[in-house]
């Protein structure tokens, strides 16, 4: 009697050990996912759930969880504050402008991923311009997967269509900035409440010439794209930098630029509102299209530059894995889908078929009845941020064509000489605040021509006053040793 | 303790725990209040290691990796120092935070004193209202009107009065001469109808019998004014003025950064401190420095506040913080 | 109390003459006050095109109420948050309230042998601060903060400013005496705090709940480090949200490409701007005058005093 009792009790036992391990074994993991865009969409659970029923069709035994924080300071304080505390979480979006990439990866926030992502989303590396693998590794390992979008980047002038017809103008014909003066002439003359020339501090024109910034976009020092020595430079001692702020003064005396340009940095109410001629953009393909629809104002594009591929082209938009992910393993076979599964791509990007779009043909789509861009309950308007564009179904009226569009261009980009090569400042990172402290009160009035070219000098002083020059010999020293490691 | 025992049989509890009982209800009504400033203030204060420390990520866990994190003792705070315009930033905060403490204080006595003599009620109340609304404002809404004031281009100044006086409009965001006053101008639009409030509150609160009293020996208005009112909202006076010596270091981004829209050719005038670390930092990301630079502030509002105590102390111990 | 007053005022009060200029002076400046604010209500009530046409205008030059259609076009979540704040701030301000006059308390007392101890306890709270990161951690880790009401609460329940100011009020408007006598009549520490005291504070204690009220009502900040879950966003940080987007997307092209600009084509930037502050700020006013009514003396003076 007492053998069977034991035994029941250990078969019990066993049974409740058993199915405790099975559920512990089988319940899914959930992956978090941080990342930018316009907000926590209404419908976000509706698409977790589908999500997490198809990556578990597709064999990983996990759910999804994402939390959007919206643009600017949020979505950057946020995860400031979940990274510093060592919260636990899978993949965040990073990038060379929000939840910048350097930066926590100089911390170690990120996961080392270079032969990971070899292993668990081969497909996603693979398809990937192999610029982005060089363009977004620092000392050589990857630490997030860029997405799969347009590469290189374009200067050139945004034109208003509307202004370009009236007077007949033929903007064909513009090659440089300097060209373009004669248009800016009869807008000022004929048009006065139209600002020519939109060159604000923060969009400005100086881009066009187009510098390597190496070190960081508020410190001067440069190389040139297709540099021969790899020299690191000053840029305010270039120059073209000297001939550009004495064409921008030329402009910005003759009223052809707002006179708060150094100080106003919101530029899109004045565009909307029809008071802009020209302004400088980054151009891509079907980049008409895409402004004429947020905008409102038809354009006319001229480019002045090449397609140019740089390191921070290639950190446009990144999805990191964070060194607390307890399995990330699954997090890159997650993103691994989601960059190669057309229907879950889709499904993050657009939301439920039915629901939130209908197909109108193989690849488009549009709203279904009664649900417009307002009122929709999941839109998060961000392709180029979740992965691969390429997969992307396209809404009516956009153009087909774009993806093969996008291909050539990235195609017939020349690459940066400095492509891959990614500056730590933190045996300078005095000196670097001290720069970006100059550059804010210093370069911003000069590349708007707001501030007299005489007063270069004073500049240039008050950046070697800062350290530039410090900054420029480490960034010359960090350079060579990468060449050297990469000549072979 | 054992020896007043043998003294005393029946005293067996420590002279401490003698203390908390004497004290008992007083210590009660302190012990919400100590417990949240336990919690939210003093317990995250291992923070200020940060500020010494070159904090890297060494696993997912904070505390392991701040311990790993290489020391650095100073060198987080250079440059606060290093930097070309450290003398300017530091006068620049110094010198605000001096005038902004006198013209306010002055202000907010002169109105609060003047709300109280007054001889209407509801019109007091309304005043008191009024100047209390800037303070709902933000700064960020305070810099767009100000905008729609001063703008270049579309400004009501520029467009509307200079224009029908027939001269040149003014380029507001670029000539730092005009800033000073319109810093302190706004500073105090912002905080006067505030303090006006606690002093306010500070006069009603003075026993009549003092003013009656006065009445009887013939003393006119204003002479009640000079010899009760003042001197007896001198300890509200005081104690504002020292909590804000405790932090003379530190400046309002709001005001300094937002108003002024970062405009680099006003920073000469425009930038104290704060902005200073912030339009550094913003890009840098770096905690040990941001943390250097609290800390630095800290410390010496703190050395600034313990000093004019000691001072208050010697006039009037009564009206002393601590 | 307010006949008594006036009566009192008339038999020594300031000249017509003064009354007059002090009137004056007192109106300019409150006009300087209320016209922003007016502007503000303008601008909102303008049509979007308009504004960027004209700037900003004491009458709108087109009216328009899109921009209020365009904020609650989010909905539910508005009202949510309105919810939230109301009691978040009603909460937060009666626990404040209460916990900071307990601790002012004792530091008002002469005689109480510690008070010098517990005030520089609170000030030095007010001079060093832990920094985000850390406060953070143990907020969420400790304190349980994250995605909860207290989050929203608890860190402002002990406001080191306030507190002093309260002391110095308990200090120099309630009479030792008042406190000696009652002490002489057997009264313990709490009721002579909660049947003398408080009542003579009442102008102290009202100037307090108005701060109280407003920090709690127009905080976005806790919010922003501790609140995920959108049903506990309170206003001012859906308000915040709504700004900060809107401002990068109005001062940054380059960085974000596609169909993200389509929200961007229908938002009415500047009039919404000002709808929002409206919406936020709108309520907190309308209650002031409801503060007033406290600012003024306790009731039971004369009493006591008979």
């Amino acid at each position: 009697m007492k053998h069977t009792k034991k035994l029941v009790a250990l078969v019990l036992l066993l049974g409740v050990v058993l199915l405790g391990a099975t559920t512990f074994a089988a319940a899914p993991y959930e992956i978090k996912w941080y990342f930018i865009g316009n907000g926590q969409q209404p419908d976000v659970k509706l698409v977790e759930e589908a999500a997490s029923k198809y990556i578990q069709k597709k064999g990983l035994n996990a759910t999804l969880k994402m939390q959007c924080y919206t643009w600017g300071d949020e979505y950057d304080n946020r995860m400031r504050m979940i990274i510093a505390s060592g919260e636990k979480f899978d993949i965040c979006f990073t990038s060379s402008w929000a939840n910048l990439y350097k930066v926590n990866v100089a911390r170690g926030a990120f996961l080392d991923i270079t032969d990971l992502w070899k292993k668990y989303a081969p497909k996603t590396r693979a398809q990937l311009h192999p610029a982005f693998i060089t363009g977004s590794a620092i000392d050589g390992r990857n630490y997030a997967i860029p997405a799969n979008k347009e590469l290189a980047h374009q200067w050139g002038f945004w034109f208003n269509k509307n202004l370009v017809d009236k007077y007949k103008m033929d903007v064909t014909k513009i090659k440089t900035l300097a060209d373009a003066e004669e248009f800016f002439k009869i807008i000022k003359e004929k048009e006065p409440g139209v600002i020519p020339f939109q060159n604000l501090h923060n969009e400005n024109a100086v881009r066009v010439l187009d510098f390597d910034r190496i070190a960081d976009d508020y410190v001067p020092a440069v190389l040139y794209n297709d540099s021969k020595d790899m020299k690191v430079l000053n840029m305010l001692e270039t120059k073209e930098f000297k001939e550009y702020i004495e064409l921008a003064r030329k402009y910005f005396l003759a009223g052809y630029v707002p006179a708060d340009a150094a100080t106003v940095s919101e530029f899109v109410t004045d565009i909307r509102a029809g008071k802009v001629f020209s302004k400088i953009e980054s151009l891509k393909p079907f980049y008409d299209e895409e402004r004429t629809a947020s905008w409102g104002i038809p354009c006319v594009t001229v480019a002045l530059t090449q397609p140019v591929v740089q390191t921070r082209d290639c950190t446009g938009s990144m999805q990191a894995i964070s060194k607390t992910s307890k399995n990330p393993i699954l997090a890159l076979k997650f993103l691994e889908l989601v960059n190669t599964d057309k229907y879950l791509n889709n499904l993050i990007n657009f939301g439920i078929e039915g629901k939130h779009y209908i197909k109108i043909s193989e690849n488009v789509i549009d709203y279904p009845p009664g649900v417009t861009a307002q009122n929709s309950g999941y839109k998060p308007g961000t392709p180029w941020m979740f992965g691969n564009q390429y997969l992307n179904y396209f809404w009516k009226g956009e153009n087909t064509g774009k993806w093969e569009a996008f291909k050539k261009f990235n195609e017939s980009s020349i690459s940066a000489k400095s492509l891959g090569f990614n500056f730590d400042s933190t045996p300078v990172k005095n000196e670097v605040a001290a720069c970006i402290n100059v550059w804010q009160t210093g370069v911003a009035p000069l590349i708007c021509g707001a501030a007299d070219p005489k007063t270069l000098p004073d500049v240039i002083a008050r950046f070697k006053a800062a350290g530039l020059d410090k900054v420029i010999a480490e960034a010359q020293r960090q350079l060579d040793a990468w060449v050297k490691k990469n000549k072979k | 303790m054992k020896g007043k025992e043998i003294l005393s049989p029946s005293r067996t509890s420590p002279a401490w725990w003698r203390e908390i009982k004497k004290n008992r209800a007083m210590f009660l009504m302190l012990l919400p209040g100590v417990l949240v400033l336990l919690l939210y203030n003093y317990l995250p204060m291992f923070g200020i290691i940060i500020a010494f420390k070159n904090f890297m990520f060494y696993d997912g866990n904070f505390f392991t990796s701040l311990f790993k994190s290489e020391w650095i003792g100073l060198r987080n705070f250079e440059f606060l120092f290093k930097t070309p315009d450290a003398f300017v930033i530091t006068r620049n905060t110094l010198l605000y935070n001096l005038v902004f403490i006198t013209s306010c204080t002055i202000v907010s006595l002169a109105f609060a004193i003047m709300l109280n003599e007054i001889r209407s009620r509801k019109l007091s109340r309304f005043y008191q209202g009024s100047m209390f609304l800037p303070y709902f404002l933000s700064w960020i809404v305070a810099s767009y009107l100000l905008y729609s004031f001063i703008s270049p281009d579309k400004g009501f100044i520029n467009m509307t009065i200079l224009k029908s006086l027939g001269k040149q409009p003014i380029a507001w965001y670029s000539e730092p001469k005009y800033w000073p006053y319109i810093i302190v101008l706004i500073n105090g639009w912002k905080w006067i109808g505030n303090n006006c409030i606690i002093y306010l509150a500070s006069i009603i609160g003075i026993d009549q019998e003092f003013y009656e009293a006065a009445r009887i020996d013939g003393a006119s208005r204003w002479q009640q004014v000079i010899h009760i009112t003042l001197p007896q909202i001198t300890p509200v006076i005081i104690v504002m003025f020292l909590i804000f010596v405790g932090r003379i270091f530190n400046s309002d981004l709001g005001l300094f950064y937002q108003v002024p829209r970062n405009a680099g050719m006003l920073y000469p005038v425009t930038q104290t401190i704060d902005v200073y670390v912030f339009n550094s930092l913003m890009r840098m990301g770096d905690i040990g420095m941001s943390s250097a630079a609290a800390l630095y502030q800290s410390v010496v509002g703190f050395i600034t506040i313990v000093a004019a105590n000691y001072a208050v102390r010697k006039i009037d111990p009564d009206s002393a913080i601590f | 109390m307010g006949k008594e007053q006036t009566e009192f005022n008339r038999l020594s009060a300031v000249s017509a003459k003064t009354n007059a200029i002090l009137n004056i002076i007192l109106l300019g400046y409150a006009l300087v006050c209320i016209l922003p604010l007016v502007l503000v209500i303008s601008v909102s009530l303008t049509d979007e095109s308009t504004l960027a046409l004209y700037g900003y205008r004491f009458f709108p030059k087109k009216f328009s109420i899109y921009a209020y259609e365009f904020i609650f076009s989010t909905g539910s979540q508005v009202v949510s948050a309105y919810g939230i704040t109301i009691l978040v701030t009603v909460l937060g301000t009666i626990l404040s309230i209460l916990i900071i006059a307990l601790y002012a308390y004792p530091i008002s007392r002469r005689d109480f042998k510690y008070k010098n101890f517990f005030t520089f306890f609170l000030i030095f709270t007010m001079l060093f601060n832990g920094g985000m990161v850390s406060t953070y951690l143990i907020g969420v880790n400790v304190l349980k903060l994250k995605d909860s009401i207290w989050g929203l609460i608890f860190p402002y329940l002990m406001n080191a400013f306030w507190v002093i100011i309260l002391r110095t009020f308990f200090k120099t408007n309630i009479p030792d005496s008042l406190i000696e006598a009652a002490r002489i009549d057997g009264a313990g520490e709490f009721t002579i705090f909660f049947r003398i005291v408080m009542p003579l504070a009442l102008p102290g204690l009202a100037t307090i709940a108005l701060f109280a009220t407003l920090q709690y009502w127009n905080d976005w900040f806790l919010a922003a480090l501790y609140i995920n879950d959108p049903k506990l966003v309170p206003l001012p940080y859906l308000l915040y949200q709504v700004q900060t987007s809107m401002q990068y997307l109005l001062q940054n092209s380059s960085n974000i490409g596609g169909m993200s600009g389509d929200i961007l084509s229908k938002m009415p930037s500047e009039a919404a701007r000002m709808a929002m502050v409206v919406i936020g700020v709108g309520p907190i006013v309308l209650t002031f005058p409801f503060f007033q009514k406290y600012l003024v003396k306790g009731l039971t003076v004369g009493a006591i005093k008979g």
